[in-house]
């Protein structure tokens, strides 16, 4: 769905990203790990089109990226990010709305609303959608965000393959909702979408990972095709804390435990 | 937000327009000489050639020489300075931003400076063919020179710094105000006194030429400026997050920035610098129904006109039979009010968001 060639990121003579092959398999859910600064959100920004890599090349669905125009682009793929400051009152459902702007002229269609509610109902946050969004707490506006951004992937009959980012989705949210959300994301995942995520914690990765890419130092040290085959020497390698995998008969994954 | 939140955008909409209507009668009728609702009736009827009912010629050319294009231009120059903040404030994502912040207000009033000054200079003989858009064109051209000039200043690593932002409109606000102080002490005497009247603002040399020029480039802005709403919207977000919108957020930037410049700077160059409409306008709208950039730039529009309008009465009543400077009013009514805004910013801040 998604590749990089020979990409590669510099700010000045900082290399935060050295020059990397990598493709990211269609329908998948993939998921990113590293230590602070290993360069997975920078490796995000070039996939997703935010950045230009200082080298190299992107393709998505075999075509450059940078053949894309930003609306061909905003109709494909989805970024949640980790932050959002609205400097400005605005309420929940017009941020959610925002998701389909890339679809619309100047009004939404019944159909962008329909969707906005069906993903605000997903995600549990309907009750507030007349709320002034710069009034919600850190857990309730990531929500209110990964609304929005399913709306603006929604799959559709006859829609084309969606890519969704996810650049730590959960850090704001509590367990319940940390798993929630992934599950949703695994849902859409089983479609025609792939997931590209940033995850700090795991066993949340080990969970809902198709494939897990480790990166340190700007490169992709390790990558996972069966999440199952973690080792203690891995998690070491690139976090630098030493750890025991339990295989418990109740659960169908392995657990780390630091 | 607030009571006005049940209350439906078309509604409010239809509401501040029949406040507008009602100003727009009182400002037409208020003055040296009132002339009565009946008699404004009358004299429009006759103009339309429907009844020859007697009408008083003086009144009747009054108002359609003097009374009405200004009240018409109090209008329209409400709604490109008010519509002008609104973007502004969009674009920095800052509640504090207005036309005369960033430099784009003082850049106009130098442009325009030049123009009243060396007017027939030499200097002005290529793009002599402009005649009377000469100065709006100066005018233009001084507004987005500052404005870029803060804008480069302050947004650097796709973030504004509004501190930055704060201090380069300062030093730019200096330099154009100097030079215009510099042109004001340079010029001959009756040059120096309408630019030192024009830099407080004034709407008393409205006529129907300058009311044609100003509506041009306020309906164009206007236009332009709802194109811009929904990306306004998403840039709230961030840059980036706007980009992933489909915004091409450095494209939408210049062309914001080209539209504010229009707007404040036509309006400038007629009517001198008006200042705090722009900031307060889109605060009261803000307050009402949040900030949905096409709610703000069409009730901008409204509420701009009505609020200029009635400052421009007080303009005409308070100290009659002279008059003030519309500037002097403003700034009187603003600055408490920005005060006002000032102490929410700080008691909300410690909430989390700017309106609490």
């Amino acid at each position: 769905m998604v590749r990089g060639e020979g990409i590669s990121f510099r700010v000045g003579k900082q290399v935060l990203l050295r020059p990397t092959d990598v493709g990211f398999a269609k329908g998948k859910f993939h998921v990113i790990m590293g230590a602070n600064g290993a360069g997975k959100s920078t490796l995000l920004k070039l996939l997703s089109g935010d950045q230009e890599p200082s080298a190299g090349n992107v393709f998505l669905a075999e075509k450059n990226l940078s053949s894309y125009s930003k609306t061909e682009l905003a109709v494909k793929r989805a970024v949640l990010s980790q932050h959002y400051h609205l400097a400005f009152p605005i309420t929940v459902n017009e941020v959610v709305l925002m998701g389909r702007y890339p679809f619309y002229g100047i009004n939404p269609s019944a159909n962008d609303i329909a969707i906005c509610r069906k993903a605000m109902a997903m995600m549990e946050v309907e009750k507030f959608s007349e709320r002034d969004y710069t009034t919600l707490s850190g857990g309730e506006a990531q929500k209110v965000q990964m609304s929005r951004v399913l709306s603006q992937i929604w799959n559709e009959e006859g829609s084309d393959n969606k890519l969704l980012f996810l650049d730590e989705p959960v850090s704001h949210l509590d367990v319940k909702y940390q798993y929630q959300l992934m599950r949703i994301a695994k849902a859409f995942c089983g479609q025609q979408t792939t997931v590209i995520a940033v995850l700090h914690d795991i066993n949340l990765a080990i969970a809902f990972a198709d494939r897990i890419l480790f990166m340190k130092e700007g490169e992709i040290r390790h990558v996972l095709d069966d999440v199952a085959l973690v080792t203690p020497a891995i998690i070491d390698e690139i976090f630098g804390v030493s750890s025991a995998i339990i295989h418990d008969e109740r659960h169908a994954r392995p657990i780390v435990v630091f | 937000m607030s009571i006005f939140q049940k209350i439906h955008y078309r509604t409010l909409y239809i509401v501040l327009g029949l406040v507008l209507l009602f100003c727009l009668l009182l400002s037409a009728g208020v003055g040296a000489v009132y002339l009565s609702f009946g008699e404004i009736v009358d004299f429009i009827r006759h103009k339309a050639g429907y009844d020859a009912a007697a009408v008083n010629p003086i009144h009747e050319g009054l108002f359609f020489q003097i009374r009405l294009p200004r009240t018409v231009l109090c209008v329209l120059v409400g709604a490109a300075l008010s519509v002008s903040g609104a973007m502004m404030q969009s674009l920095f994502r800052n509640p504090i931003v207005e036309p005369g912040l960033i430099g784009t207000s003082a850049g106009s009033a130098l442009g325009a400076a030049l123009i009243i000054v060396l007017g027939k200079a030499s200097l002005f003989d290529s793009i002599s063919f402009l005649g009377d858009l000469l100065m709006p064109f100066c005018a233009f051209l001084g507004g987005l020179v500052a404005t870029l000039l803060v804008y480069s200043f302050s947004a650097s690593l796709n973030k504004v710094n509004i501190s930055i932002m704060i201090l380069a409109g300062i030093a730019v606000n200096a330099i154009a105000n100097g030079a215009t102080g510099f042109l004001a002490y340079m010029a001959r005497d009756p040059q120096a006194r309408s630019i030192t009247f024009w830099n407080l603002g004034s709407l008393s040399g409205a006529n129907w030429k300058i009311v044609l020029i100003v509506a041009v480039s306020t309906f164009t802005g206007l236009f332009l400026a709802l194109r811009f709403a929904k990306p306004l919207n998403a840039l709230q977000l961030g840059e980036s997050e706007a980009g992933y919108l489909g915004v091409n957020t450095k494209r939408m930037k210049i062309s914001v920035i080209l539209v504010n410049t229009l707007l404040v700077s036509v309006a400038t160059s007629m009517v001198g610098i008006i200042a705090f409409v722009g900031l307060i306008v889109p605060h009261f709208l803000r307050l009402m129904k949040g900030s949905d950039n096409r709610y703000l730039m069409i009730g901008s529009a409204l509420l701009g006109a009505i609020v200029l309008i009635v400052a421009d009465l007080v303009c005409r009543v308070i100290i009659a039979p002279a008059e003030m400077p519309i500037g002097i009013v403003t700034a009187f009514v603003g600055a408490p009010v920005f005060l006002w805004l000032l102490t929410r910013a700080r008691r909300s801040a410690s909430k989390g968001g700017f309106y609490g």
